[in-house]
């Protein structure tokens, strides 16, 4: 249990802002309590899901750090967030999945390369879903047992992604392209890396990266903002949080040049894959950098690659790619990296078609119609998001952990230039800053 | 004029044969359109063309004769989306077009986006890309290799691989053991022409359903829709009468056991059970209930005993097949464990069937269930498909209707419908070990 440090904060009533996009016909409702924990609501009148993701700053490639209660810098054993995550549901009373049954909430959680997140889904009682969600999250309980229950769940976990070929070509192609920066390793860590996990450690992670201001609350659904805020307002006065820890993270500088050019790997499959990546040379400045980054470079992907391209149709007729063909950035504080490709009888040749194509659009720049119609479609997909109280809650959270506005979007994809994405192509389809991934049946001695 | 109702959808006659399934809602952001197009799965071959021809559909229509043209036409309706697929419905092969599109309201005036959407619909359904009456040859040839590339990469995913071998071995001689995308070794025979005719005559004469979720009444729906149809209906078969054999239901004779060796660092267990229970049995809830009492999810009795209690297990969950009528159990396990998960597993259904279950079990099963009828609502997706499953499936119960029936199964019911359950087959895929990979028959007596 973390002991109180401070007196609890006495009840006081935090502002909620509300922001509305009138041609979306949507609301966001912000306010940030006492505690320091930022809470947004986007209200669905008519819809019955409730969902609410409680979201951590804390994920896979937090491994190197100054943890301040100890005064000393530490490396932690690969996979423990995700550890920490799998753990923290184990309670004093028992498991709290059915604390959630009973009240018909279906709870969730999973963990990213930056972002630990809790979620839970129900139609009725969201109030006391809620409470049950910032409770056991609040509630860092880690006896000897669970923890070696955990682990042999977690070996398990690891084994399953082992023989999933789509995992692995993904993992070996961050492998490939990351010399040093953490995004490399695999975010269950490995089988031996998890045993070196103990309860001590886990807590020292939960005191260091679980605390208000480095969290946040997105809820979606036919709520009241106004009661939402006040519920978590005296949720955290009764628990007494103390202030934040002076956690500070440690990221090695990533050199431009990749660490193998090529992975190539054999499993039980019927098909080859292949994945060619790029990896972004320094990482953007702050938030809206890296949002807009991401929206260009997604925008620029589509123009590039996508359906409507006629490089994706030349690709296709050759019999080069299928629909399983996908092009992707993501990108977060510190790293972003582009990922395309799919299943194909050629790996070889996709490549080079991949690259020669790219490189071509970095010379010549991007055609305006085929610009203004993928932007089109973006905004189209944007509206889309809010048939979904649960894609509604993590895209908020995703652009919250930005610093960046969820109702802004349309007004920001308005923004985006055809020289952007043009200079971008330029910057980012660099030859020295890519590398490739495969996966190729195994051949069989039959 | 009091419409007919299936479900909460209200059904509307909108052409020859052919009715439309609507629901008014104005909460989202996009209207919904799906067609259905229903087959009986009699043969494999058979299966395979028209698993072919719904490749073919995605390549366009006479108007917009290349997937690029397509695509680009979605693009200009603010993206739009549009899918179509091949799926299995009990024992009949369902063809489907799906388009998705921005609602009205939130397009510019006098773009006509829904009725742009449902003519692209129409008109691919209608008037795929053809020419002499084939398929085009380049399109055809290359669209069978993305098939022979998708039916090979079924080994991929290992859990659904044992789920589907589990239902090959089980059914084996029943229609339900036709994969939906046909079969790999009919796949060089079928030519564009005969593909082109099987899936004409799926167009032309097979059991249609047209539905649509939106803003709009179902009058208007359905003269929007009919408008649209019209003359591709009228040149259609007057009569698209339902002509399917009844669903094969066996009991099994004795259980068997099936393995199979991959290279795979996790086990798959699966084990399948037939119930007589179908979607019109009074014992249906009840069934249903017990499926989730069984292996609904983290509160289930399959992942509290195989996975927290035993540790045997990453993932231990239970589905049921309503329409078929057959409750299988999955688990990921190491080899070394199986039978102990087995074990585990018997003693779970052996438990239902004796009443061994808690009133939490019940609740939190009957909660989640009311969740997922009250989820649904805010999926017009999942409205949809439910309801067509429910259609061939020979009875469609309303939300509320669900909702009372679910509040009304007592403990004794839900044993009652778990006493249904008989184990068929028993499938398990594990590691080479120092075999070489294929299938290997287990021992137990049983013929593969």
């Amino acid at each position: 249990m973390i002991a109180p440090r401070l007196e609890a904060a006495p009840p006081s009533r935090s502002s909620l802002r509300l922001r509305t996009n009138a041609d979306l016909d949507e609301t966001l409702a912000e306010g940030i309590v006492p505690s320091g924990l930022r809470v947004q609501v986007v209200r669905k009148r008519g819809f019955e899901r409730k969902f609410a993701v409680l979201a951590v700053r804390f994920g896979s490639v937090d491994r190197d750090f100054f943890d301040p209660e100890r005064g000393a810098r530490v490396t932690v054993p690969d996979g423990i967030a995700h550890f920490l995550e799998h753990c923290l549901f184990a309670e004093q009373s028992g498991d709290v999945f059915q604390r959630f049954a009973a009240l018909g909430g279906a709870a969730n959680a999973g963990t990213s390369f930056s972002t630990t997140s809790y979620i839970v889904g129900c139609s009725e009682r969201f109030d006391e879903n809620l409470e049950t969600l910032l409770d056991f999250v609040a509630n860092p309980y880690f006896p000897e047992k669970n923890v070696e229950k955990e682990r042999e769940i977690i070996t398990q976990e690891i084994r399953m992604y082992r023989d999933s070929a789509d995992w692995r070509i993904f993992t070996n192609l961050l492998e490939a392209l990351y010399r040093d920066h953490p995004v490399r390793i695999d975010i269950a860590g490995t089988e031996s890396s998890i045993r070196e996990i103990d309860p001590s450690l886990l807590l020292s992670c939960y005191r260091c990266f679980y605390y208000p201001s480095n969290m946040g609350l997105f809820v979606a659904g036919d709520v009241d903002p106004r009661r939402v805020l006040r519920l978590v307002e005296r949720n955290h006065a009764r628990k007494g949080i103390g202030p934040a820890p002076l956690t500070r993270r440690f990221f090695p500088a990533e050199p431009p040049s990749v660490a193998r050019p090529i992975i190539a790997i054999e499993l039980p499959v019927a098909s080859h894959k292949v994945l060619l990546g790029f990896k972004d040379s320094a990482p953007a400045s702050d938030g809206p950098a890296i949002s807009r980054r991401e929206a260009v470079t997604n925008l620029l992907l589509d123009v590039c690659v996508g359906r409507s391209s006629s490089a994706f149709e030349r690709l296709y007729d050759e019999g080069l790619v299928d629909d399983t063909f996908s092009a992707a950035y993501s990108a977060d504080w510190g790293y972003g990296f582009t990922v395309l490709g799919g299943e194909t009888d050629r790996p070889e040749a996709l490549v080079k078609a991949m690259r020669r194509h790219l490189a071509a659009v970095a010379r010549r720049g991007v055609p305006a119609d085929d610009f203004e119609r993928i932007r089109a479609k973006a905004l189209g997909k944007f509206y889309r998001y809010f048939n979904s109280p649960e894609s509604i809650a993590y895209a908020a959270m995703h652009q919250a952990f930005r610093d960046t506005d969820l109702l802004g979007i349309p007004r920001f994809l308005r923004s985006i230039t055809r020289d952007e994405l043009s200079a971008r192509a330029r910057e980012h389809f660099d030859p020295k800053r890519s590398a490739v991934s495969i996966v190729s049946p195994r051949r069989s001695k039959r | 004029m009091p419409r007919a109702k299936a479900g909460d959808f209200t059904v509307v006659p909108i052409g020859p044969g052919v009715s439309l399934y609507a629901l008014s809602i104005r909460k989202f952001k996009t209207s919904l359109f799906k067609v259905f197009l229903e087959t009986p799965l009699a043969d494999p071959r058979e299966a395979t063309k028209i698993a072919l021809a719904t490749q073919i559909l995605k390549r366009g229509c006479r108007r917009l004769p290349d997937q690029r043209a397509l695509a680009r036409y979605l693009e200009s309706l603010y993206g739009a989306s549009f899918v179509t697929s091949v799926s299995k419905y009990g024992e009949r092969q369902v063809v489907s077009l799906r388009i998705e599109v921005l609602a009205e309201k939130f397009a510019r005036k006098g773009e006509s986006v829904t009725r742009r959407a449902l003519t692209l619909l129409r008109d691919v359904l209608f008037e795929p890309v053809a020419t002499d009456g084939a398929f085009p040859k380049a399109e055809f040839a290359q669209e069978k290799e993305n098939l022979r590339r998708q039916l090979r990469a079924r080994v991929n995913d290992k859990a659904a691989y044992a789920s589907e071998r589990l239902v090959e071995e089980m059914c084996r001689g029943e229609p339900y053991a036709i994969h939906e995308h046909g079969r790999l070794e009919d796949l060089d025979s079928v030519g564009p022409k005969e593909a082109f005719e099987a899936y004409e005559r799926l167009a032309r004469t097979a059991p249609m359903k047209v539905f649509a979720v939106g803003d709009f009444t179902p009058s208007a729906a359905a003269r929007l829709v009919g408008g649209v149809f019209e003359k591709a209906l009228a040149r259609s078969a007057a009569d698209r009468r339902e002509r399917f054999p009844a669903i094969v239901r066996r009991r099994p004779a004795r259980p068997r056991t099936i393995t199979e060796r991959m290279d795979v660092t996790q086990g798959k267990l699966v084990m399948g059970f037939r119930t007589d229970v179908g979607l019109g049995d009074r014992r249906y809830f009840a069934l249903v209930l017990a499926n989730a009492i069984l292996g609904g999810g983290p509160s289930g009795k399959l992942f509290r005993n195989v996975r927290e209690k035993a540790q045997l297990a990453y993932y231990a969950h239970s589905s049921l097949e309503r329409v078929k009528g057959i409750l299988s159990v999955h688990c990921g396990v190491a080899f070394e464990n199986f039978g102990k998960a087995v074990r585990i597993v018997k003693r779970q259904i052996d438990d239902m069937k004796a009443g061994r279950f808690t009133a939490s079990d019940l609740r939190d099963a009957r909660l989640a269930l009311e969740r997922g009828v009250r989820s649904a609502q805010d999926s017009p997706g999942m409205k949809v498909n439910a309801c067509e499953e429910s259609l061939v499936g020979g009875r469609v119960y309303g939300s509320r209707e669900i909702l009372a029936r679910v509040g009304r199964v007592r403990p004794r019911d839900v044993a009652e419908a778990a006493r249904s359950l008989a184990l068929d087959t028993t499938y398990f895929l594990k590691g080479l070990g120092t075999a070489a990979s294929g299938r290997v028959a287990a021992a137990t007596g049983e013929r593969i």
